[in-house]
């Protein structure tokens, strides 16, 4: 395999890379800050990530790893149910696991979603997604041990306009609210989920004023490849073959303990995670939802094994399943 | 690439130099969590004249001149059910209403965070006040100007290796106090100092500035 060399060069793709990764640190301790539940400003359970107009992840913010690395589920999913019609000014809302590849991992991690536009072009997205305190459903905190279908766990937001073209649509975001029994907490959630993209847009604007927008489309596409190029080089080290492992979970009120299995096969420069070994689905809450699973293997296989590398869409394939 | 270096003739010292420079500066702080809505005016405003006579006490127990001291107020606030606070300027003297100082914390919100809510009420967490003394006049001596050539600041001549030459080279050392303002040497040098050093690579020019200090242009 051949070494990857920066069409923007070394220095300028690690000034815009740490750039980028500056605008996500912001965004995230913007969240933390203004936030009105312990959910997000003490457990941090909670991310942000700036993503290319496509929907690719080109930077993410850690809180807990699931909600940063899901969001360019959401902004994919977003692109295709409004039809690529996505104008200057919009603000979306999102935390559907289902409708097309899905949004979020579950009901309970919202997402806020923005595209950045810079002389009328769409050029990133910013996202923002945290576990909200509730928003309906047969119990109060989504975890409802006797849902035995997703309509019993809260509401569900396939993508929804907040802002259209720059007009803001207090009914949507009314509605939302009206379903939580904790109103308040989930208003001053989504509030500041929300002054966290603009922070973002803010500041990639100044970044690409600074720099010039074919540098800064450049370089995060020297990002994505030079991650593929280091995530490939790493795999092609490791010792090839088949390797498994099981894990239990325990039982919840329709039966169990579930098996998880999970069989990662190496060959050449891919590594392949195939859970489809593990037990059927359970009747209860305990199911994996695709963003959930993805953003859990990426997280998993990016943190140990690809030291390096760099948390892009460009160091991962989407998982077959 | 980097043309031009400007190494302060106080280089050696510079941080203990800021130090003498500096403000004297004494916090003093309450804690009481209050919403803005719902505490009398005559409550903040013995708050902060509590504050304020404190730190002004310890200024002067320092030997500031009272002539010298000032205040600088702050309110740290967040709308009511956020859990971190923001330190937010507010004016000074007797208020006759907080108006300014939400004004300013809304402002500062969405200036820091992208947002504020108009409609929430906000309220107080810590009453801040920073004491300062204001700082006296500092003139550095200027130079008169000398002609360019420094003979009087040469030490002397040894080998030095310089990686842009490849290898070793007899270098021209000078004696960077003698170099005054006016004084011009040309690279490759080492100009010595009795806290530091200064290598003046191959084609480089360095000349001394009205305050003696040393600027450097690389002319590659």
């Amino acid at each position: 395999m051949e070494e990857y060399k920066p069409k923007v060069g070394p220095i300028k793709l690690s000034v815009i890379e740490h750039a980028l990764q500056g605008i996500i640190e912001e965004m995230m301790v913007s969240i933390e800050r203004t936030s009105r539940s312990t959910i997000t400003a003490v457990a941090h359970d909670y991310g942000s990530a700036i993503m290319t107009a496509g929907g690719d992840l080109a930077a993410v913010g850690l809180g807990i790893p699931i909600q940063g690395c899901g969001l360019n589920f959401a902004v994919r999913s977003t692109l295709k149910y409004f039809d690529y019609d996505i104008k200057e000014g919009d603000l979306f809302i999102a935390n559907d696991p289902y409708t097309f590849d899905g949004c979020s991992g579950h009901f309970a991690d919202v997402a806020v979603l923005a595209p950045v536009f810079y002389k009328e072009k769409m050029v990133f997205w910013v996202g923002s997604k945290s576990h909200q305190a509730d928003l309906g459903g047969g119990m109060p905190g989504f975890y409802n041990p006797y849902a035995t279908d997703c309509f019993m766990e809260g509401l569900r937001i396939p993508s929804l306009k907040i802002y259209d073209g720059g007009t803001h649509r207090k009914d949507v975001l009314d509605f939302i609210i009206s379903n939580s029994r904790a109103p308040e907490l989930v208003r001053g959630d989504l509030y500041s989920m929300m002054g966290s993209l603009r922070v973002g847009q803010r500041r990639l604007t100044e970044l690409i004023e600074r720099h010039d927008i074919q540098t800064v489309l450049d370089a995060v596409q020297d990002s994505l490849t030079l991650s593929e190029y280091l995530t490939r080089k790493r795999i092609d080290e490791l010792p090839e073959g088949i390797r498994e492992a099981e894990r239990y979970m325990d039982g919840d009120f329709f039966g169990g303990p579930y098996k998880v299995k999970a069989a990662v096969t190496v060959k050449g420069d891919e590594l392949t995670v195939d859970f489809t070994c593990s037990d059927k689905k359970s009747k209860g809450f305990y199911n994996s939802t695709l963003p959930n699973t993805y953003a859990v293997t990426y997280t998993a296989i990016l943190s140990t094994i690809c030291k390096g590398s760099r948390l892009t869409r460009g160091a991962i394939e989407k998982s077959k399943s | 690439m980097i043309d031009e270096v400007m190494i302060p003739r106080l280089a050696p010292f510079y941080s203990a130099f800021g130090l003498f420079v500096s403000e004297l500066r004494y916090e003093t702080l309450k804690s009481m969590v209050v919403e803005t809505d719902k505490v009398p005016m005559n409550v903040i405003n013995a708050i902060f004249d509590e504050l304020e006579g404190k730190g002004r006490r310890v200024l002067i127990e320092n030997g500031i001149e009272e002539s010298m001291i000032y205040h600088r107020r702050f309110l740290d606030m967040r709308y009511v059910e956020q859990i971190h606070q923001i330190t937010t300027p507010i004016p000074l003297g007797a208020l006759k209403s907080l108006e300014k100082a939400k004004e300013a914390f809304h402002e500062l919100h969405e200036k820091l965070y992208g947002y504020k809510e108009l409609d929430s009420p906000i309220e107080i967490v810590t009453f801040r006040v920073l004491t300062c003394s204001k700082l006296p006049e500092v003139s550095l001596p200027k130079q008169e100007r000398r002609p360019q050539d420094p003979p009087h600041a040469l030490k002397g001549k040894r080998e030095v290796f310089w990686r842009e030459n490849d290898g070793y080279e007899v270098t021209e050392i000078y004696d960077g106090e003698k170099l005054l303002h006016g004084n011009m040497v040309t690279g490759a040098a080492i100009i010595e100092l009795p806290t530091t050093s200064i290598v003046l690579p191959p084609k480089a020019i360095l000349n001394v500035d009205p305050y003696g200090n040393y600027v450097i242009k690389a002319n590659r």
